[in-house]
């Protein structure tokens, strides 16, 4: 049997569109990361502080929604440009390179600051729950980012009603002092993804109003700090980007160092 | 069997022995030797008729070496050869160089216990009578011939007494380690021969401590002590002494010294209750200890919240206990409402700051203000009063600085602060009387630059100058003997359990190296890494305040490490940083002659003003209101002390048994300097139930340390002649020949009688 040739046609068409988008998707990656981020200068120099970045199971959906997404997205780039940056912008003692530590052994505990990446796609065991619960009690501070939308946000709290069952997830109002340890942040704006560069929005999915969130313990500090509808990682990631807009740029690391100022003082 | 000697005791402990013939030792020996072997030959040849040449020529070499071993030749042997050592030793002229004061050129101090238990009536007369005739019979006029004599009384300081009769035990308590130092001060450019007390030991309010040890060995002046009272008690259980610090502040950690003394229950157990305002705090089985040794316990408790309080120790009943009203000891403490301040600045973020903070929060009894320095021209503030409070940085004048109780410097380059700025943190611990803590980190102590700063000289530990001490490595906390005795480090309080918490502490991120500890410094813990020992937390105290360094930024391991509920490291910060601050003066700070008047109702207030400045205050009008315990208040005003900058002092009078507040006040014109308050508590019917016997332990401490010796009463006769042999104040070295000494005579016609004997009842050998 022939294929009519405006049907082959579509075909071709329609397959070369969806491996194109497939190919726009984050964390749909086949690049070695050392190639993207070399790897920098003293990496195993003994700091204050590691920036540490959260190794999670990603949940198991199908489909090309269920494949984005993961603990590595923008690593190591964004981990590596955001170092530099608070480098030049603190006091503080921080390692060039990162550190990467899981919910399945004691190691995090040497670690009380943490970022997870692509919480909306996460999937967290009962033991892993526990560790990060009791990680938290002790004074370990966690800040999540870069999840989008209703969808997401609905992963994201299955996976903290896990570790806090009876703690509620609150708006981390403006004059709280997260947001003034070391620069006042008053406009708390949309911080986009670089996908903005491709597709002209700033949302995504259902995600157009950016909500600052957080987990407080029973002293009225946070322990859990939720970046969701925004995407700091992509802001530190590309911030060597021509296109990519300065003023998310700056607005991500001001946030971050205020976030890791604070975790460090209260 | 002194006569035997012919010199006293003393001459024999404190003399070098010598020979004054000046013929060589060796020559002795020898000489010995020989005699010996020529005796040996005499006594012990092989006996036979031969004449001399005969025997030589007959008699084979092994014959003639065969000696005449016989028990009675032995004997006879030994004596002689001892007589002939004896002869030989006393040739030689043996003696004794001892060094001796300067007749009529040195001073003799004579410290006579004024204080009420020298009332105690031990059978016949009272303790005072007793001392009183001693020196006047036997002391006294044996010292006035060689040597000036200056007598003093004792209690309620130091006073000439120049007539005994003036002594009357009038004085509330002998404080006999201010009177000791008092008179080190009073005669330091004085020929001080030697000083002797007579004190009963008991009524000893006025601590007897290391330093004061210190400066009287460095004086070489020995502190003699004649010790009156009766050394036994009756069958009884004494509460000997119950002691606490008389403030603190609220939910502080408390600890209690208490000191039983039993006779005739040796062994047995008894019940000790703890109590603090009515609330028993402790509750224990405890053994005593045997006859005239003291049973000493410690125990820790929460002060709780603000307010004066009683603390009460008591030993429930034994069976057959005659003399119940000395179970039980009261002392009371004031709770402080007001917080001391400690400001807790860094060079830059670390985590140690967040834990410190945070076990800090919860804590009632300080505040903690910090600063931290997050980029290199912004300074992130946390705890502050309002907006004002280090507005534009770190303190540059008294004023401010002087508001917080206690300091605590990170990693912070020494040089970010101005010299002024340096200056004034060390007038702050050495004027003002804060504590100065200084923590390890990459910009810390030595790496810091502090060796070379102006507060190198104040720290406990010596810094130096080296860089590239500091060190992110796993180092372990390890507790020292003075740390397993600290409150700071009790972190449980059975001393058992505490170790083994400290041994199952995680290791420490970071570590610093430090020199050695000073003198006057304790060190409480060690850290222990890469295979060496180096202070870890170390303190002491400088001019009115303290200093210790905690040479490590890694202790936060110990809150991340452990379960979310553990209080290891909250608890160790807290005792930490409130033992900076305890006795920071505040600006009027006000302390009693008592606390517990016993039978007596006179009580001295002694308040120090000073202004924010930390300058005295002279021209303040300073009050006291008292409440007494039927609610009636008054109000007496406080005097200026002549000679004493900023000192008030009020003699007052109570009459009604039970417990006074009183609130002291000092104003300049309408404006209130600052404001105390204090308790203390009249107790009636008590006082001659406690001190029944001599404090012997506490006299012949003191003068086993000092270099002096203990007497009785019935030794007093020997003391002037004993008193000469001293190496302060002006001496001379001299000589004394042993040969005529009785012994030696006596030696020599027991070995030659014992011979003339034994020859007699043998016969022959």
């Amino acid at each position: 049997m022939r294929f009519p040739r405006r049907a082959l046609l579509f075909f071709v068409l329609f397959a070369m569109a969806g491996i194109a988008a497939f190919a726009f998707q984050r964390g749909f990656r086949y690049m070695n990361p050392e190639e993207d981020a070399p790897i920098p200068e003293n990496p195993t120099e003994r700091t204050e502080f590691v920036f540490a970045r959260l190794q999670y199971p990603q949940i198991n959906i199908g489909g090309l929604w269920g494949r984005r997404g993961s603990w590595t997205t923008d690593y190591p780039k964004a981990d590596r440009h955001l170092t530099v940056g608070l480098k030049r912008l603190s006091r503080l003692h921080i390692r060039s390179m990162e550190e990467v530590v899981s919910l399945d052994d004691d190691r995090i505990f040497d670690y009380p600051w943490v970022y997870a990446v692509e919480v909306g796609h996460w999937e967290l065991e009962d033991a892993q729950a526990a560790r990060l619960r009791e990680y938290l009690l002790r004074g370990g501070f966690l800040m999540v980012d870069d999840f989008h939308g209703t969808r997401e946000w609905e992963i994201f709290t299955d996976g903290m009603s896990k570790v806090f069952p009876d703690r509620p997830i609150v708006d981390i109002p403006e004059a709280d002092p997260i947001n003034h340890t070391v620069f006042d942040i008053e406009d708390r704006f949309q911080i986009p993804g670089i996908q903005y560069l491709y597709t002209g929005r700033e949302a995504e999915y259902d995600g157009y109003v950016p909500h600052w969130r957080g987990v407080y313990d029973d002293k009225g500090r946070v322990m859990v700090a939720i970046c969701h509808n925004s995407d700091l990682g992509d802001a530190w990631e590309h911030a060597d980007e021509p296109m990519y807009p300065e003023k998310w740029t700056s607005q991500a690391y001001r946030m971050t160092l205020n976030y890791i100022v604070y975790a460090m003082t209260h | 069997m002194e006569w035997l000697f012919q010199y006293p005791r003393i001459v024999f402990e404190r003399g070098t022995f010598v020979f004054l013939s000046g013929w060589p030792v060796w020559l002795l020996v020898f000489a010995t030797v020989a005699v010996s072997l020529a005796l040996a030959w005499w006594l012990l040849r092989p006996r036979n008729d031969l004449p001399l040449p005969r025997r030589i020529r007959e008699m084979s070499l092994g014959a003639r070496l065969r000696l005449n071993l016989t028990p009675r030749a032995l004997t006879v042997w030994v004596l002689q050869s001892l007589f002939a050592a004896l002869v030989l030793f006393l040739l030689w002229r043996p003696g004794l160089e001892v060094s001796a004061l300067r007749s009529h050129q040195n001073m003799i101090a004579v410290l006579l216990d004024d204080s009420g238990s020298m009332l105690e009536n031990d059978g016949g007369e009272t303790r005072l009578a007793s001392a009183k005739r001693a020196l006047a019979d036997e002391i006294l006029p044996g010292l006035r011939d060689r040597f000036a004599v200056k007598v003093y009384s004792v209690g309620g300081g130091l006073r000439a007494l120049d007539d005994l009769s003036l002594a009357n035990g009038g004085s509330s308590a002998s404080h006999l380690g201010e009177s000791l130092a008092q008179l080190a001060r009073d005669t330091s450019n004085l020929p001080v021969g030697g000083v002797l007390l007579v004190s009963d030991g008991a009524d000893n309010r006025g601590a007897i401590t290391p330093e004061l040890l210190a400066a009287i060995r460095a004086r070489r002046i020995p502190v003699h002590t004649l010790g009156v009272g009766r050394n036994e008690m009756e069958r009884d259980v004494e509460m000997e002494d119950l002691r606490a610090a008389p403030r603190t502040y609220s939910n502080a950690k408390l600890s209690a010294q208490i000191r039983i003394r039993q006779a005739g229950f040796s062994g047995k157990p008894a019940r000790l209750t703890l109590k603090l305002d009515g609330k028993v705090v402790a509750n224990k089985e405890i053994a005593l200890a045997n006859d005239g040794r003291p049973r000493i316990e410690e125990i820790t408790f929460p002060a709780g919240p603000a307010g004066a309080k009683i603390l009460e120790a008591s030993i429930d009943p034994m069976e057959g206990e005659p003399n119940l009203a000395n179970n039980v000891r009261r002392q009371l403490v004031n709770v402080d409402p007001e917080k001391p301040r400690v400001l807790y600045i860094e060079g830059e973020p670390r985590w140690e700051m967040k834990f410190v903070r945070r076990a800090m929060e919860d804590d009632e009894t300080l505040e903690l203000v910090t600063m931290l320095r997050t980029t290199q021209n912004k300074i992130y503030r946390q705890g502050i009063a309002d907006a004002k409070e280090l507005e534009t940085g770190f303190p540059t004048i008294p004023e401010d600085l002087y508001t917080y109780s206690g300091l605590v410097i990170g990693t912070l380059e020494s040089n970010w602060f101005t010299p002024s700025q340096i200056k004034l943190i060390r007038q702050f611990v050495d004027e003002r009387g804060g504590g100065l803590l200084m923590l390890g980190g990459r910009n810390g102590l030595s790496d810091g630059g502090y060796g070379s700063s102006e507060l190198s000289g104040i720290l406990p530990v010596s810094i130096g100058t080296s860089q590239g001490t500091f060190s992110r490595t796993a180092a372990k906390p390890l507790l020292t003997a003075r740390g397993e005795e600290s409150l700071i480090t009790r972190l449980v309080d059975d001393p058992a359990e505490n170790r083994k918490l400290w041994e199952s502490l995680p290791a420490l991120a970071d570590f610093q190296r430090v020199g050695d500890p000073r003198p006057s410094a304790q060190v409480l813990l060690e850290a222990g890494a890469e295979g060496r020992r180096t202070p870890l937390l170390a303190m002491q105290r400088f001019g009115f305040g303290r200093t210790a360094v905690f040479a490590t930024g890694g202790s936060w391991r110990w809150r991340m490490q452990r379960d979310h509920k553990d209080m290891a490291h909250y608890n160790f910060w807290r005792q930490l940083l409130r033992w900076l601050v305890t006795d920071s003066p505040r600006q009027v700070s006000t302390e009693l002659s008592d606390q517990i008047l016993l039978d007596r109702g006179d009580v001295a207030l002694t308040a120090r003003v000073r202004d924010k400045k930390w300058m005295p205050v002279n021209d303040a009008t300073v009050t006291a209101r008292m409440v007494g315990p039927d609610g009636a208040s008054t109000e007496q005003r406080l005097e200026p002390v002549a000679g004493q900058a900023g000192e008030y002092k009020l003699q007052a009078n109570v009459t009604l048994p039970g417990t006074y507040v009183a609130e002291v006040i000092a104003k300049r014109g309408a404006e209130e300097v600052g404001r105390d308050t204090l308790s203390f508590r009249r107790e009636d019917g008590v006082a001659e139930a406690f001190g029944r016997t001599q404090n012997r332990e506490l006299l012949e401490g003191l003068s086993g340390r000092t270099g002096g010796n203990y007497y009785t009463v019935a030794d007093a006769s020997r003391i002037p002649e004993e008193l000469t042999f001293s190496q302060s104040g002006l001496t001379i070295r001299e000589t004394r020949d042993l040969w005529p000494l009785p012994i030696f005579f006596l030696a020599l016609a027991l070995l030659k009688g014992a011979e003339w004997i034994l020859r007699r009842r043998w016969g022959s050998l």
